[in-house]
Formats: C-alpha cells, structure tokens, sequence
C-alpha cells in the first residue's frame, strides 16, 4: 500500500521486515478515523449552524428514538472494530513468531544504559546487527523496568528484571544506506546531538544508527537512555565484530576508557571535572584518586585501583557518605582489559601516571592464539601497531609505569582470559 | 413571548405559572464549623469544588513547568530549580526535578482532581436534587468521605513538599520499591483517598436505589444519575483492589516483603495487573460522569428531547461492565503472553462500541434543535469533537500491531489527554456553568464565559494534536530531554498549553467575578426540566420544601422564556391541571 504523502511524512518509513504490518494498518485506521471524524464533526458543525437559536427559529419535535437507526450505528462501528482487531492480530503474529534461525543477542538494561551481548561474547552500547537476517533480541534488566523501542523497526518489549523476554526484527536497511535526513538528523546538530550534555552512543554510530530509545520510565536519567542500532551488511557486521571483540584494537588504555566513560552510562553520575553530584549522581572521577575517602558505616579506605575496580564489579559494596546505593553492577559486563582502560583513565583525570596495555605475548600470547582463530589472526596485531603509536604521543608515561604495570596487568589478565576460553 | 402558540407541533400551554418557595439559601448561615461539619449534600459538593480546583490549579501549574521544560531538547528549565554544583548545572537534579513535576502533576490530576471532579464535587451537589431527595442516603458517611478526601490530599501534599516522588503516577514496581522518595507517603494518600471514593459510590448507589421519591422510575431518572450509578457501582467494586495493591507496595517498600520485587523474588508485572484492575475502570470513573453531563447539557440548549435515552443508560452500564475486563491493554509490551494480549485487545475495542452510541446519540439530539451557545454549550459541543478525536485514536491503541509502536510513547500522552481532559475537564466546566446559577444563584457573564471556552478549545488541539505527531515519530513518554528533531512540535505544543492556561484562568476569572458582581440567577435560568432546576437558586437546605411533580427530565415543553428574560419558567399543561387539581395548591 502506497501510503498518502502527508502520512509519510508523519509516519516515517519502516525498516524492518515487519514495519509495513504497523504502516498499512496506521493508514487504514487512519482512514477509517479520519471518515468517521469528519462524518461527526461536519454533521455537528451543519447541525450547529442550521438549528441555531435566531428569531423565529423553533425546535421541531422529532422521534425520541430509533431502533433501526441505534441499531444499525451500533453494529457498522463493532463490525469494523472486529476487522481492526483482526488486521492488527495478524501483524501482531508476524511479529512474535521469531524465525528458527535468528541471529541471538542478549540485552541487559540498566539505569541508564544498555548492553549488548553477542554470541562470540563482545559487548556493545549500541545495538549492532545484521542486516537482512532476523535478530532475535532476549532482553532482561539489573534493576528496574526498561523498554527497548527501536522506532525505525516499529518493535518495542520491556526488559523485566527477574525474567527474560523476548523479541525479534529483521534490517531491511544498512544503517549507512539511510538516505532520510530524519533518521540521522544529530548529524546537522553535533552540538545538540546528546542533549544533556553526555555522549551515550559513539560519533561513527551517531550519524549512522537508528535511534535505539527506552520507553519505559525508569528514573532519573531516563531520557539519556538513547542509544543506536547499528545495522551492517554481512561483511561489515563481521568487521565490526572483530574489532568489538578486543577492546585493544581501539586505541591507548586511556581513550578505550574514555570511550567506555561515556559509552556506558558512567556519564549519567560522574562527572569528569571534579563536580560531584550528591544524591542522584555521584562522586566525580577527578579529585578523589588516593583520597581516603569516608563510607557510609562510618569505615574509610583509600580510594584507589582496588577501590575502583570493586565498586565497577559490587558497587554496593561500599558506598561513600552521602551518595545514594544507585549504582549498578557492571559484573560480566565489562571485561579486564576494559577494566583496566576505565583505571587507567581515572588516574588519567587525576595526573597520575597511566600504564599502557600489557603485552599479549609471552605469558598469554600461547593462549591468544589457542582462543579462537579470528581474533588470533588479526587480535595481537593490531594492538600493537595501536600502541607503538601511542607511546611516541606520551613517552614519558611508558618509561616509568611499564614495571608495575606488567604486574598489574598480569593479576587481572589471567582471569580475563579464562573468561574468554569459555 | 409567553403564548408563542405559532410553531406547527408545538404549542405552550397558556396554564399557571408555577411559582418556587424561597427559603434560607443552603450557602448563608452558620459559621465555618457549619460548613465543616454540615451534612447538608450540597455544601459538601461545594467543599469537594474548592478541594478538587486547588487540586487542579496545582496540577496545572505543575503541567506548565513540565511544558516549558519541554520547550527546548535540553534540560534547562528546572536547572532554575535546583541547587547547582559549581560553575556547571546539575543536569542530574533537574532531570530529577522534572520527574518530579511529571510524577506529581499525574498524581494529582487523576487522585485529586479528575476522579472525584464529577462524581464527587458535581454529582453530590446535583444527584439528591436531581432525584428529588432531600439529602444522600447516608449524610454522614458523605461527610466522613470528604474529610478522607482531605487527609488524602494532606499525604500527597507531604510528598510534594518533601519533592523525590518521581516514581510517576503509576508507581510501577521495582522502581517505586527502590527509589528514595516519598512513595509511602504518596501511596497512604492513594489509599486513603481511596476510602473517600468507594464512600461517595456506596453513598449513591444507595441513594439511587432507595430514595427515589414516588413517580420517579428508572427510566425516568436523567442520564446523569444513570452514568453516576454506573459510575459508583465502578468505585465501588474497583477501588478496593487499588487500596490493596497500594498497600502491598507500601508493605513491600516499609518492610521488605518480595511480591513485586523481583530481588525479592516478586513479579513486577503483577504489580501492573493489579495496579490496572482498578485503573483502567477509574479512567471509566473519570469519563462516564463527564458523559452523563453531556447527556443533561446537550438536550437543554438544543431544547430538544435526548435521542435515544435508553440506549445511552445501558450504555453507561455497558462501559462500567466491560470497563473492568480491558486491563490488560496497558501490558502488551509487558511479555505477558501472547494470547492473553489477543484476548485483552478483543475485549477493548468492545469498549468503543457503547461509546461509539453515545456520540451518535448526542449528534442525533441536535437535530432540529433551536442550539443556544451558551457556554456550557460551548464546553459540550467542544466535548463531542474533542471526546470523538480521543475515541478513535483508541483504535491505534487497541489494535495490536499498531500498539506495539506506539505504546509509551507520546501518543498515548495525546490520547489519554483527550480521553481524559478534553473529555472530563471539557465535560467538568460545562457541568460547571450548567449549574453554577443553581449552586451559588449568580449569573456569569455569557461572552467572556464563551470566550474562555474558544481559547479552551483551541489551546487544548494545539497543546495536544502535535503530541500525536510526536508518538507516530517515535518520541517517548517521559522525557526530560528529547532528540532536536522534535523541537517543533514540542514548542507548538508548550504554546498551546500556555492558551489554554490563559483560557482556564479566564473562565476562572468569569465566574468568580460572578460571585460578588453577577446578576441574581433565577430558578431556572436554562429552561431545564431536571428536578433541581424547580428548587429556587440557590437551593434551601432541604431543597424541596414539597416533593416535585415528576415528568420526563428532558422534555421542555411547559417551559416558557420570561419575556423579561430572567430565565424560564414552567407552566402547568392545561390537561395537568385538570387531571391534577389537588396539586396545584399544594405547590403555592
């Protein structure tokens, strides 16, 4: 069905396999909203306008009722309303009956981001998926209720926590090939594209996603929870998925935690300019580093690389006075080398010396390759191109933090890397 | 002017005029501690107005704030509100703020102001008189219900001032178990207004039933007190499954308790099922009333008998009945299953038929009229084009492919909006100016009254249409900030808000200025042919000093225009006079 222009121009076009079952019955219902509003309001408007009170005008005396009349307008509205229900039924079976082959990703929401597992175990802050293959979403949540609504797609399921829901779509368009400007209109706004100020979503993915929002109210940062869903070609979605995989592939320790600062939702609560946010938001990731700092039972603690990488994994363990326990866990979903980018960016804002990542070979480098054969063929190399580059922006940083760093780095990376074995 | 004897089916009895003993009005008399403690019906409606329009004044200002926030995609606005840190604003405080504003412009607009509007500030005043009855059947529980009324709306107003209920008005679990505000608070009040509304509904299903006087059948009730019986026979079987709810939730938050938490082990979507259960039958407390006064508004001004008066009282029934086997249209997104959803969207759009007759009926009604656009007509007629828009945008809403989409988005915002305020709201000050003569026996000033209606009107479509723009386009409820894209629309729309809050307190400003300029209201100012039109204005504090003659409530006929056009009054058919002559005395 061709839809009307003045409709397409409200209803924005769909791109998913199921988007036309939403557009053709919006039209029809459209249609049949539009028929009988104007039937009403015209009749009412007539009626206003012929019977008006004026001189001379009398009321006339007319049947009190009906029953053909009452009849037949009951049962034309119920006939129709009995046709609506069935066309919306048989949209509404086409898109829950996920196809048996459909590409499986988790989501994990959270207050205020969103997590995206693959099956190869990357994770991503927006959505990345193929196009042309049905994707099969299972979403839940660590704390309260989230919905994820994909517009463009015309898919939209809440994110209950305590148990798993599901949804599926399939791309029928390549992010990049998206030629209306009202599906990426952030990029002719670069100033406002985050609208409070906090990036959720990478710039490459800004420009070229669709918007990813959460529907279902969940607090204070709430309307931050935009993000994108990032649909690639077949070759593209095997690209990307390589690089999302080593988080090493993507730059110095210092730029993958920054990256990670304000892809993860870290921006929501902390600030990165020695403003704290009492309350609702956070201590700031400037100004604290080996601080001792006060907790809530009264207890203190240095706030240190410990410190920081317990309250990413438990933050409820220990809450500093005066903030609220809001914040949540981040087990399972960040990896240690992301761990380790997040650390070393921290004790970036605060001019402490940062570490560079810790060479895969020798110790590890066996396990590398025994891992999997796409990220060992392309995985160890690339890191190290990224950081030779890096060490001739700030060589004084190497020198000096290499010793303690390889130690570090060596205590964290055992686990990691069993974790990824699996 | 009293024998206009020319019109070919209608001919105006030349018989007696009926002349109303004035007593003491109900409103002089009696220090404050008459009035807090009076079971006189109508004082205690005249209570419950004050209440329910501060409440919406609070509200409405609220609903403003939220508005200018929205003018612009950033959170600006409420940074004016909230302490900032350093040179920066808290953009986290004011988000917090604006959650606040939404969450509590919500609560008290449907707790506070749109539930009891009708029923209890409207209906208490108008439903004894109407039936003729001196009084509800239980003054006392009346009463009792208006004081929970107020230790109600005290809890709420001790979370507002508190502010961090930013839980929305539906306090979905697990956020508002979590969340540090003032919910119990917020729920106490919930609940014990919920005391207060199943009092009023027992207090006028027992009145229906019980007090009216000889000659009044059934069906020869006004359509008011038929959508007000429905409407209590829903406050009634409803709210206690709210009032549990809120206490579970209570409980769960003060204690601990895992039923919808789900650390708890609990099950948040039950929360949404019980929460529903009453929720969704308390939008038909909310529009059932409202159409009930569209039903007694449209027949007056047309002065033509309402088409199809059974109809519209089993369809009052109707919507009442069905109203409480639809909740479950609010989880379709929920991951409830999918057949239940097939089920839940196959019982709504039954809903739309009973609705879907009442409008007709009400077009019907005008035809062949002599229309009179006095402002409550004005209110109604506004009431039918807007009510017909929230009515069909319903079938986006019920249908389950389109839902999906459109689910929690502003859509829904526009649609309940124009369910719920250019429905109830509309129909509320039309009952408003309707009846304003008889409660406070002042007249307003028919031009600016109408006025305020237009500006009403216009700054409600171009408040809310855009909002519908918005939903199809994909902007979510409840947000703070927005994508730049929506800027226009949203910017309409806060434009529109500001008309109509102009075109509120205009109207506002017409009838209290009534009250201390207005010209006397005569008894019957409209010609109406319902009972509480035959007490004097305002009414004595039994209203009727004999009990009335009964005839149909909507035939005008033996109303005759004063020619000194203070108001109507009604003449004796010459074949009542003779069938009757034992009464007339009695009535002098």
């Amino acid at each position: 069905m061709t839809s009307p222009a003045l409709l397409a121009d409200w209803f924005r076009p769909g791109a998913s396999t199921t988007a036309h079952y939403v557009d053709n019955l919006f039209y029809v219902i459209s249609v049949i909203c539009v028929f009988f509003f104007v039937l009403i309001i015209a009749m009412m408007a007539w009626f206003m306008w012929k019977y008006r009170a004026r001189p001379g005008h009398r009321e006339e005396h007319t049947a009190h009722h009906n029953n053909a009349l009452e009849i037949t307008w009951s049962v034309i509205p119920l006939i129709l309303a009995i046709w609506i229900f069935f066309q919306g039924f048989v949209g509404y079976v086409a898109m829950r009956n996920t196809p048996q082959d459909a590409y499986e990703i988790e989501v994990i929401a959270q207050k205020w981001s969103w997590s995206f597992v693959y099956p190869t175990g990357a994770i991503s802050p927006e959505l990345h998926v193929p196009k042309d293959q049905p994707v099969k979403l299972i979403l839940s949540s660590r704390d309260v209720i989230h919905s994820l609504y994909i517009p463009a797609f015309r898919v939209k399921m809440d994110c209950v926590p305590g148990r798993y829901n599901e949804m599926w779509f399939e791309a029928t368009t390549a992010s990049d090939e998206v030629k209306d400007p009202t599906w990426d209109n952030d990029q002719n706004n670069p100033e406002l594209k985050y609208t409070d100020g906090s990036a959720t979503y990478d710039e490459a993915a800004a420009t070229e996603g669709y918007d990813l929002f959460c529907t279902e109210y969940c607090g204070t940062s709430h309307s931050s929870m935009i993000t994108k869903c990032i649909v690639h070609d077949e070759a593209g979605f095997q690209e990307w998925m390589k690089k999302a995989m080593d988080p090493r592939s993507q730059g110095t320790p210092v730029e993958v935690g920054k990256q990670l600062y304000n892809r993860r939702g870290c921006a929501q609560c902390h600030t990165i300019d020695g403003t704290d946010r009492p309350g609702p938001g956070g201590p700031s990731f400037k100004g604290h580093y080996g601080e001792t700092v006060t907790f809530k039972d009264g207890s203190t603690g240095k706030m240190d690389d410990n410190y920081i990488r317990e309250s990413i994994l438990n933050p409820q363990a220990k809450i500093r006075q005066g903030y609220n326990p809001i914040m949540p866990t981040f087990q399972g979903q960040l990896n240690e080398d992301e761990i380790f980018a997040l650390r070393q960016y921290i004790r970036s804002l605060n001019d402490e010396e940062v570490n560079d990542w810790a060479p895969k070979e020798g110790e590890e480098g066996e396990e590398a390759e025994g891992e999997s054969e796409e990220a060992s063929a392309d995985g160890p190399a690339t890191p190290q191109e990224e950081s030779a580059g890096d060490a001739e922006d700030d060589d004084e940083a190497p020198a000096t933090a290499e010793q303690p760093a390889t130690t570090d780095e060596a205590d964290n990376a055992d686990p990691e890397e069993t974790e990824s074995d699996d | 002017m009293i024998a206009q004897t020319d019109g070919a089916n209608f001919n105006v009895p030349s018989g007696t005029r009926i002349e109303n003993p004035q007593g003491p009005s109900y409103l002089t008399g009696g220090g404050i501690m008459s009035w807090v403690f009076t079971l006189d019906h109508k004082r205690i409606g005249v209570m419950y107005l004050v209440g329910v329009l501060t409440a919406f004044l609070l509200g409405g200002v609220l609903a403003l704030l939220v508005r200018t926030e929205l003018l612009t995609p950033q959170v600006d606005f409420f940074t004016n509100f909230v302490e900032s840190t350093g040179d920066e604003p808290n953009i986290a405080a004011a988000k917090d703020a604006y959650n606040v504003a939404f969450t509590l412009h919500g609560a008290v607009m449907v707790f506070l102001f749109i539930i009891p509007s009708i029923p209890a500030a409207i209906g208490n005043f108008c439903l004894p008189m109407m039936l003729g009855a001196k009084d509800v059947a239980f003054p006392r529980l009346n009463l009792a219900s208006f004081h929970l009324w107020v230790v109600g709306a005290c809890f709420f107003l001790a979370a507002l001032l508190t502010t961090g209920l930013d839980t929305g008005w539906t306090f979905y679990t697990p956020y508002s178990t979590t969340t540090s505000g003032p919910v119990i608070a917020a729920t106490l009040g919930v609940f014990i207004l919920g005391f207060s509304s199943i009092f009023t509904g027992i207090n006028f299903v027992v009145t229906v039933n019980t007090m009216r006087p000889k000659g009044m059948t059934w069906f020869r009730m006004p359509l008011l007190l038929w959508s007000l019986y429905a409407t209590a026979i829903i406050q009634v079987l409803a709210t206690p499954v709210l009032a549990i709810t809120v206490l579970l939730l209570t409980v769960e938050k003060a204690v601990g308790i895992g039923i919808f938490d789900p650390a708890l082990g609990g099950d948040p979507v039950l929360y949404q099922h019980f929460f529903w259960f009453y929720s969704h039958p308390a939008v038909y407390i909310m529009i059932l009333p409202a159409m009930g006064v569209i039903s007694e508004v449209i027949p007056v001004y047309s002065r033509k008998h309402i088409f199809g008066y059974r109809f519209i009282a089993y369809s009052s029934i109707a919507i009442a009945l069905l109203g409480f086997l639809v909740w479950g249209h609010h989880m379709f997104t929920s991951g409830q299953s999918n057949l239940t959803t097939v089920i839940f969207s196959f019982l709504t759009f039954s809903v739309s038929i009973p609705s879907a007759i009442k409008v007709f009926n009400w077009l019907a009604t005008l035809y062949k009229g002599n229309i009179h656009y006095n402002a409550a007509m004005t209110y109604a007629l506004a009431f039918m084009f807007l009510f017909t828009i929230g009515g069909l945008t319903g079938l986006y809403l019920g249908s389950l492919a389109t839902v999906i989409h459109l689910h929690d988005t502003y859509f829904v915002v526009s649609h309940f909006h124009y369910v719920m305020m250019g429905g109830t709201l509309v129909a509320f000050l039309a009952a408003l100016h309707h009846w304003w003569p008889k409660m406070f026996g002042k007249m307003y000033n028919e031009l600016w009254a109408n006025i305020a209606a237009l500006m009403v009107f216009v700054g409600f479509n171009v408040t809310f249409f855009p909002q519908f723009i918005l939903g199809t386009q994909g902007m979510p409820r409840r947000y703070a900030s927005y994508k730049p894209e929506f800027e226009g629309l949203h910017q309409l729309s806060t434009f529109g808000s500001y008309l109509l809050g102009a075109g509120l307190t205009l109207a506002a400003l017409v009838l209290v200025h009534s009250l201390f300029r207005g010209r006397k209201a005569p008894d019957n100012p409209w010609g109406a042919a319902t009972l509480e039109w035959k007490c004097c204005s305002p009414p004595t504090h039994h209203n009727f000093e004999v009990n009335p003659l009964m005839g149909s409530p909507y035939v005008y006929d033996n109303f005759v225009e004063d020619p000194n056009g203070d108001g109507y009054y009604e003449v004796l058919p010459d074949f009542k006079r003779e069938a009757a002559p034992a009464e007339q005395p009695a009535q002098t």
